[in-house]
């Protein structure tokens, strides 16, 4: 299998992307260091892990079209294609969440705000070094989650027709929007199971207060991963040039 | 590596009827000219293939196994499609570099030499090629492939005639230099007749003829002479048509019989390609 140079152009066709975002990031938070010590008050920076997460999806969402293109005219196969891809987007992610912990560590030293994965990380453990490795894995997975999201939704909409994508565009968000919340008011409420609060107790039982709770995290986690790297490989495995 | 057979090929999009029940057999080292008229199903046959898109029943067999996702097997194939699959904002050396990547056969040397022969230019993205530097491309890329099988889906679309020359002239190159099968879908008829040995002709998704060139061509003939000379001739003829130049006429004729008398006056030669072909597709519609 040729799985090397399918690897190396998927990397190499959001590598600009990635270069672009990390300048922005840098410049936000320079602009941000250089406002602290010049202006009183506070200056609060968002999540970088949590803008690397938008950004992975988006890029998955970019990242399908231009390489199967290139694959199919390679005379590669819809196999090799859907490895190439958990290959890179593990390189991808692994390298992005290496950056973003370093930045992290990095920038604790001069802003105090915690990230949200690093609060996560941090909850089980008091000692430095395992939390950041924890950190480090913990992006990674959520991440890739995030990367392969977005591959799944443009897999969606590549694979189905023009009803079906109007479907899944108007039904999701709309069910998100308003079907939960009327559901939840007038169908779980009156039955004393409220949906929202199951959720709610879901998280907290994920929590990862202690190792256990930590390794059920992992699981989960691994477990979102696996399912969406299936859904797309059943999607791919019939995808046709158009 | 043995020959590539398409076994009960259907292809349905919805209610129409792509291609109907094809059943044929590239043999190495050959040739093919595959021919019919728009929407006969040549560019669903070739992504057929190249496993770019799936039959809706039939398979795909090469040494006995099914093409479908074999990465040995597919990598045999190279397909240099009508319709653009290369990244538009690379530029020509990108997809050399990146295609030989992809492709080991791939004669990069060879590749940059075509291009300074076509002038094509490397340092230019794929976006901003015109169309005729688009097919060069994809043409160059499919003829330094070497793969087993080259598929060409109109490989002379948009260039103009000294192109159109070069390339046939290169395929024939490689042909000589290579153990390969090139199969070229196109509608310059009389332009390729001179280069393939088979000819496949699909009409309406069915092969209604799969056959050496001189077979075919054997199957009607062509009289020319003085238009009364010719007229009188053919009145009892299947003649599927005729060009008419000042006082002289030629007629195309069908018929496998041999000639056996001939007016001195009228001169036989080989039937045209292409009014056979318009005869045999045109025939095939009707029925």
């Amino acid at each position: 299998m040729k799985i090397s140079p399918s690897v190396k152009f998927h990397i190499s066709s959001i590598k600009n992307a990635i270069v672009v975002f990390y300048i922005v990031i840098v410049a936000t938070m320079g602009t941000g260091v250089y406002l602290t010590q010049r202006i009183q008050g506070v200056v609060k920076f968002g999540d970088i892990s949590f803008s690397s997460i938008i950004f992975l999806f988006v890029i998955g969402i970019m990242f399908f079209r231009t390489p199967f293109n290139m694959l199919m005219q390679s005379s590669m196969t819809r196999k090799e294609l859907w490895k190439s891809f958990i290959i890179s987007s593990l390189i991808i992610s692994a390298f992005m969440s290496a950056i973003d912990t370093i930045m992290a560590v990095v920038s604790s030293f001069i802003i105090s705000d915690a990230s949200i994965v690093s609060a996560i990380s941090g909850a089980y453990t008091n000692n430095a070094g395992l939390s950041i490795i924890n950190t480090f894995f913990l992006q990674l997975f959520l991440y890739m989650i995030s990367f392969s999201s977005g591959y799944f939704i443009r897999l969606i909409y590549y694979r189905g027709n023009n009803l079906f994508r109007v479907i899944i565009s108007v039904f999701v968000p709309t069910f998100l929007l308003i079907g939960l919340p009327v559901l939840e008011t007038y169908v779980f409420i009156p039955m004393n199971c409220s949906l929202f609060s199951t959720v709610d107790f879901l998280v907290r039982a994920i929590s990862p207060a202690n190792i256990l709770g930590l390794l059920f995290l992992y699981v989960f986690l691994f477990s979102n991963l696996a399912l969406l790297s299936l859904f797309n490989k059943l999607l791919i495995k019939r995808a046709e040039v158009r | 590596m043995s020959n590539i057979n398409l076994v009960n090929i259907n292809k349905n999009y919805r209610d129409v009827a792509a291609l109907k029940n094809v059943n044929l057999t590239f043999e190495r080292n050959k040739i093919y000219g595959l021919l019919g008229r728009n929407g006969a199903g040549k560019t669903t046959l070739l992504n057929i293939l190249s496993n770019r898109i799936f039959p809706t029943s039939g398979q795909v067999v090469i040494d006995d196994k099914n093409i479908n996702d074999i990465p040995k097997q597919i990598s045999n194939i190279y397909l240099s499609g009508e319709s653009n699959l290369l990244p538009e904002s690379m530029k020509v050396k990108e997809i050399f570099k990146w295609t030989k990547e992809f492709i080991p056969s791939f004669d990069g040397e060879l590749a940059l030499r075509l291009a300074q022969a076509f002038e094509l230019p490397i340092k230019k993205r794929v976006q901003s090629l015109s169309t005729g530097y688009l097919t060069i491309l994809k043409d160059i890329l499919a003829l330094c492939a070497n793969t087993e099988f080259v598929f060409f889906d109109e490989p002379v679309l948009g260039l103009d005639a000294n192109h159109r020359e070069m390339f046939y002239k290169f395929l024939l190159e490689c042909y000589v230099n290579n153990d390969s099968t090139y199969v070229v879908s196109t509608h310059h008829i009389d332009e390729v007749a001179n280069i393939i040995e088979n000819i496949i002709i699909i009409n309406e998704g069915s092969i209604i003829r799969d056959t050496t060139c001189e077979s075919l061509l054997s199957e009607g003939y062509t009289i020319s002479g003085k238009i009364e000379d010719v007229d009188k001739y053919i009145a009892d003829k299947n003649v599927i048509g005729f060009d008419t130049l000042a006082n002289t006429k030629s007629a195309y004729i069908l018929s496998a019989e041999k000639i056996t008398e001939l007016p001195e006056s009228l001169q036989v030669s080989r039937i045209n390609l292409q009014k056979l072909f318009i005869e045999l597709t045109k025939k095939e519609a009707s029925k």
